[in-house]
């Protein structure tokens, strides 16, 4: 008989990073997903920190102004007073850079919030009914999955404006059926339990079923969801900024700025590629989270479906 | 034997029923989406300056001031014979040009797809089996990687490395709307490769995680403890199992690269189903933005249905289990 | 751990007639930064047509040695010491290609649950054949016919045609067994063969394995938990606890005389069919005044959905105050259904099943939970099999018993908290614990008290120790009978073990396919006469110590149902049946 002994939970939860030495190498490979969930998850969230204090502090540490014009230093390398230089009008690159994660990071942090909160509940109460209730409910969420999400978002932006309450319902609308379907998922695995049986044998209200036995223990599943479904918000957001559906000139944004400074790629890269950068180490952040967090809890991405 | 086939047909059945039911819905969805919208569309054909009595006539004509449910039932009636109503901007019947960018499409999409899901199961089977070796991570940091950074810039650099620097394609389509196959052609790869990349490192991810899952799991350690070689142990039985929970990944991302690649279409100004998406959403050409939204809807519940098929062709236990719910 | 191995057959030098040498081996595990050593300065052989039982409790080492016989170690584990010689050579040393021909075909090994064991995606048929050829041996349909009908399966024509989940678990371990026995092995290693299998077909597939190990002359390694396996089939025996041998012994010696104390406690806790003091001893308190039963139950019929057979089938008995009824059956015959009922978790379709307390509660117990009153509810409590599922892992013990206090009594004192801690043998201090950082038996505790907390008047006590090891089970027996009499529960005990049942239950009720066959206090029933069913039930049963195989059939049914029941007196009645 395997039995899943106190010593064997322990040892997971306590299972760090094997050896020590070759720090160099070992930096090189906590970056990727085979390593140990605490090191992924501590490099992740490192790189989730440095990108919200920068947003904070942008307007103070910037130096410049992101959106002044100064056509007599256009699309300079590095100087000293730019060190990242600047655009084709002259805007400081550094600066813009800085700046831009500001609204996109609102954005996904409102968006993911809610939709995961939405999605969770509904996905811990359709598991629970497993009735008439949940099978309408999952034929919405299906329907709803069906309609890609670009299209609905660039519908809604082009019609409403790109305001900010906007975007988030919007996002909100395209994701919550995706992560209602995940939860779902993971809470009928709970309901076997035999606690969740013993509550329902006590003759406890369903509603208290779902809030105290059921939530709870998706919660784990959930924080993964919410640090993945993040990501892609972040990426969809700079997304629509990019195909020009976003945030409007001349405001700094990650999408934006790649849009402008791309076809002056080969004569001042750094206008397209520090966006990108920025970018790039806020989704890796994110995606070292959920991986670090998965690992660290014992859930499996696969299994959940981790793309839907 | 036989006793197994009626609960397969039925399973299959009824899943079709369900995908069917998906489709109705979600083409409810998007017709009263987009009837909520605001804006009349009369008043947009015929512009700002026309007289109110021509925007009603041409209400008329057009069926606007029917019940709106009479007006879905024909629209649903019209859409399953392949008639989409008229675009708003161009006039002319909406089906014809969908079907040439649908075609477009194909074209970028059906070689990433076959490339794409046979190299990054490949590959995420690999890096699983291979675990903590140097190839695997190889594999799982590119694959962290591509999935970080935004397509539009992948697809920037290609262009760079390969239509700049060294000019192997081109940059760009320059023909853009009426161009043929053969006038495409060379301007599929970059976005090929592109869409290639950005699915291949979802798929390489829940591969692998899946692989490591199986590979743990009794039944592979009994297969090695037969005295298999690893390649048997890993191909004969522990691959099928492991692909199971792959699949939906799968069908998810090719239902993507199907239903209008935006991003890549725009940038190499493709003339396929994400650029006309663009375009339509641009114009508010309500009847093509209708129309596109259905298509991707069928797209993305017929990729569902034949992963489901496959997971039963795959998974023998799925057949015989009493109720298989999604 | 501190004694030295207490042994007389010492293991020294390989004899060379040996066919597993085991010498000084150490294993650890790489937990975090840490190395867990978790096997010890291991040694012993075993000689061809031999068997070595290996018996501990989980997380002894027993496995993890036993399958350093086919050169396989869990990931992260490493060998610090020692070596393993099979058939003359180091399996730790060998290449790629002689380590794939010493598994499966020097040494094969049959695992716990042939349900996980076998791949699911393939037909049966072709894992046979495979487990041949991978061997160099020609893989025919004939041979692989020939290997089925080797492990006495029925019509093999159409068992290798199916997929392992279309097998019973009987069926399936035969087939692991067929497909270990495959390449003619000189070693066969068992890893807890079957331990998830019924009784019955227990004892068939330990009989098939003796014989062909006879008959293929096969050296045999036996892990189990199970002491009564161990004795049935080894000729020696090996106990195992923290990673080291304390006493290795032949198999009468060992029950005999066990040396050591670790050993000793062991068969102590073991359960046993053969009779035990204690319930004789409250037989016979109880003759004089027959308690008014607490839950009367007649012609129940309890059905998961319209288009199956019922899963328990016109079912009457009745519980009193204060008394065990215990129900004995394989898995399917419906006893967990029953008690699955008894609770209000599905509704039963016809028949009277009611409920009549010391306080003047009265209920009907066909209604469902959500129908049953408070009293009702608070009345009738569950206790689980699986500890591990049963708590919920995000709540402290104190809030798990907190729960149904708040509940039933409408207050929750920290006070009464600790009080029924310490009434199932536990500290107060318990209460801030998290369900992880308990063990099995503790947590099987834990639930008996937030069963307690609700104050009941019967404990419905679902297969409860079946997943503890055995001296833990005898702890939580012990409890439940101590508070059967202090409490004066009345308690239904659903089981599997005849052994276990002995020494809890006042009252025996033996149920197949739905129905009882047979109802009697456990005097009676165990000491017969009984239905056929009840006599295959014992003679499959093996308690320590017993080093026969009585002869037992799992396949053809050798009785019918007929009309009617036997009365033999004192409420032990049979039901008639006649030979099929």
């Amino acid at each position: 008989m395997t039995r899943s002994t106190t010593d064997a939970t322990g040892a997971a939860l306590n299972a760090g990073p094997g050896g020590l030495p070759g720090r160099i190498r070992g930096v090189a490979t906590s970056l990727t997903s085979s390593l140990s969930g605490s090191a992924a998850l501590t490099i992740g969230l490192g790189l989730i920190a440095v990108h919200v204090v920068l947003a904070v502090l942008a307007p103070w540490i910037a130096g410049h102004d992101p959106v002044a014009t100064d056509s007599t230093v256009a699309l300079t390398g590095s100087t000293w007073t730019h060190w990242l230089g600047t655009d084709q009008y002259g805007r400081d690159i550094l600066s813009r850079t800085l700046n831009g994660g500001r609204y996109a990071l609102l954005v996904t942090f409102l968006a993911t919030t809610i939709a995961v909160g939405i999605g969770t509940v509904l996905g811990c109460i359709t598991a629970y009914a497993d009735n008439w209730f949940d099978e309408v409910v999952m034929r919405i969420v299906d329907a709803l999955l069906a309609v890609p999400s670009i299209l609905a978002l660039l519908v809604v932006v082009t019609v409403f404006d790109s305001g900010l309450w906007v975007i988030v319902l919007a996002v909100t609308v395209v994701y919550a059926p995706a992560v209602t379907r995940v939860v779902r998922g993971a809470a009928r695995t709970i309901i076997t339990q035999d606690y969740v049986t013993a509550a329902r044998a006590r003759g406890e209200k369903p509603l208290s079923i779902v809030f105290r036995e059921i939530l709870p223990n998706v919660m784990d599943v959930v924080l993964v969801e919410y640090a993945m479904r993040a990501s892609w918000i972040v990426l969809l957001i700079s997304t629509l900024s990019f195909l020009g559906f976003g945030a409007n000139p001349p405001t700094p944004d990650w999408g934006l700025m790649v849009q402008e400074n791309r076809t002056a790629l080969t004569v001042a890269p750094l206008g397209a590629l520090a966006p990108i950068v920025a970018l790039a180490t806020l989704v890796i952040g994110l995606n070292l989270s959920a991986d670090g967090l998965s690992k660290s809890l014992g859930i499996d991405r696969a299994q959940k479906g981790a793309v839907s | 034997m036989n006793a197994s086939i009626a609960p397969t047909v039925l399973l299959v059945l009824r899943r079709l029923a369900t995908a069917l039911l998906t489709v109705l819905l979600a083409s409810l969805f998007v017709f009263f989406a987009v009837q909520a919208l605001p804006g009349d569309v009369a008043q947009q054909l015929l512009g700002q300056d026309a007289t109110p009595d021509a925007v009603a006539a041409l209400r008329e004509t057009l069926g606007l001031d029917q019940n709106v449910w009479l007006r879905y039932g024909n629209w649903l009636l019209g859409s399953a014979t392949g008639d989409f109503g008229i675009s708003l901007v161009s006039g002319e019947p909406v089906g014809p040009d969908l079907l040439v960018a649908f075609r477009n499409s194909m074209l970028i999409a059906v070689p990433a797809m076959v490339v794409g899901v046979a190299l990054s199961l490949t590959l995420g089977v690999i890096a699983g089996v291979r675990r903590g070796r140097p190839s695997d991570h190889t594999i799982s940091l590119v694959s962290l990687i591509v999935m970080s950074v935004p397509e539009f810039m992948v697809a920037t650099i290609l262009v760079l490395l390969f239509a700049i620097a060294i000019p192997v394609f081109p940059a760009v389509v320059l023909r853009g709307d009426s161009a043929t196959v053969a006038e495409l052609l060379p301007a599929v790869w970059l976005p090929a490769i592109v869409l290639t990349l950005a699915m291949a490192a979802y798929i390489v991810r829940t591969a692998r995680s899946s692989t490591i899952d199986v590979m743990a799991s009794e039944f592979v350690t009994t297969a090695e403890l037969k005295g298999l070689t690893t390649r048997q142990v890993v191909w004969r039985h522990a691959v099928p199992s492991a692909l199971l929970p792959t699949l939906n990944v799968v069908a998810l991302n090719v239902a993507w690269l199907l239903g209008g690649v935006v991003v890549v279409e725009n940038v190499f100004n493709y003339p396929g189903m994400g650029k006309l998406m663009l375009e339509s959403v641009f114009n508010r050409d309500l009847p093509t933005i209708q129309a596109i939204a259905v298509v991707s809807a069928l797209v993305y519940v017929v990729c569902n249905l034949a992963a489901d098929l496959i997971a039963l062709a795959l998974d023998p236990r799925l057949r015989t289990r009493r109720k298989a719910r999604s | 751990m501190s004694s030295a191995p207490v042994s007389t057959s010492s293991p020294v030098d390989a004899p060379p007639d040996t066919v597993v040498h085991v010498d000084d081996l150490s294993i650890s595990y790489a937990a975090g930064r840490r190395d867990v050593p978790v096997v010890r300065g291991v040694s012993f052989s075993i000689r061809p047509g031999r068997a070595l039982g290996l018996v501990g409790e989980s997380g002894s080492g027993k496995s993890t040695v036993a399958r350093t016989l086919l050169a396989h170690l869990r990931r992260g584990s490493r060998i610090v010491g020692g070596r393993v010689t099979v058939a003359g050579s180091d399996v730790f040393a060998l290449g790629d290609r002689e380590r794939r021909a010493l598994r499966g075909g020097t040494a094969a090994l049959v695992a716990q649950n042939a349900g996980q064991a076998l791949t699911p995606s393939m037909r049966v048929g072709r894992q046979l054949r495979e487990a041949l050829e991978s061997h160099g041996l020609p893989g025919g349909h004939e041979r692989v016919l020939e290997l089925v009908r080797h492990v006495r399966l029925p019509d093999p024509e159409t068992i290798v045609e199916r997929y392992p989940h279309q097998l019973s678990g009987g069926q399936q371990q035969r087939i692991a067994i067929a497909m270990a026995i495959a390449a003619r092995p000189r070693l066969l290693v068992l890893d807890e063969p079957t331990t998830a299998l019924d009784v019955v077909t227990q004892a068939a597939v330990l009989e098939l394995v003796r014989d062909l190990s006879v008959e293929l002359e096969m050296a045999i390694l036996l892990v189990s938990h199970d002491l009564g396996v161990v004795s049935a089939m080894a000729d020696e025996i090996a106990v195992m606890r923290d990673g080291v041998i304390v006493e290795h012994r032949q198999t009468a010696e060992l029950f005999a005389d066990p040396q050591h104390e670790y050993t000793r406690e062991l068969l102590a806790s073991a359960p046993r069919t053969s009779a035990t003091g204690l319930s004789a001893e409250r037989g016979g308190g109880r003759a004089s005044a027959p308690p008014p039963p607490l839950v009367t139950a007649a012609d129940l019929v309890v059905r998961y959905a319209r288009s199956l057979p019922p899963a328990v089938d016109a079912v009457s008995f009745a519980i009193g105050a204060q008394e065990t009824l215990a129900v004995v059956g394989e898995s399917g015959s419906g006893k967990s259904t029953l008690a699955t009922a008894m609770a209000g978790l599905i509704p039963a379709e016809s028949g009277t099943f009611t409920f009549r307390g010391d306080d003047g509660i009265e209920g009907d117990l066909t209604r469902p939970v959500a129908r049953r009153s408070l009293d009702l509810r608070r009345s009738v409590q569950l206790v689980f099999q699986n500890a591990d599922t049963s708590l919920n892992p995000r709540r402290t013990v104190g809030a798990a018993i907190a729960r149904p206090l708040r509940l039933f009594t409408g207050s929750t004192s920290p006070d009464r908290v600790a009080e029924l801690l310490e009434e199932v043998g536990l500290t107060p201090d318990f209460a801030s614990r998290l369900p992880a950082q308990l063990s099995g038996g503790q947590r099987q505790r834990v639930g008996i008290a937030r069963a307690l907390a609700a104050g009941p008047e019967l404990i419905i006590a679902d297969e409860i120790t079946t997943a503890l090891d055995v001296r833990v089970q005898a702890g939580v027996l012990d409890l439940l009978t101590d508070l059967r009499d202090e409490k004066g529960l009345g308690c239904l005990f659903i089981s599997h073990d005849l052994a276990v049942v002995r020494g809890v239950a006042d009252r025996v009720a033996v149920m197949t396919g739905g129905r009882f066959v047979e109802i009697g206090s456990t005097e009676d029933v165990f000491s017969g006469p009984n239905h056929p069913y009840t006599r295959q039930l014992l003679d499959a049963t093996l308690d320590p110590g017993t080093t026969v195989l009585r002869g037992v059939d799992d396949t053809t049914r050798t009785w019918r149902d007929a009309d009617g029941w036997d009365d033999l007196g004192d409420g032990h009645r049979i039901r008639r049946w006649e030979s099929a």
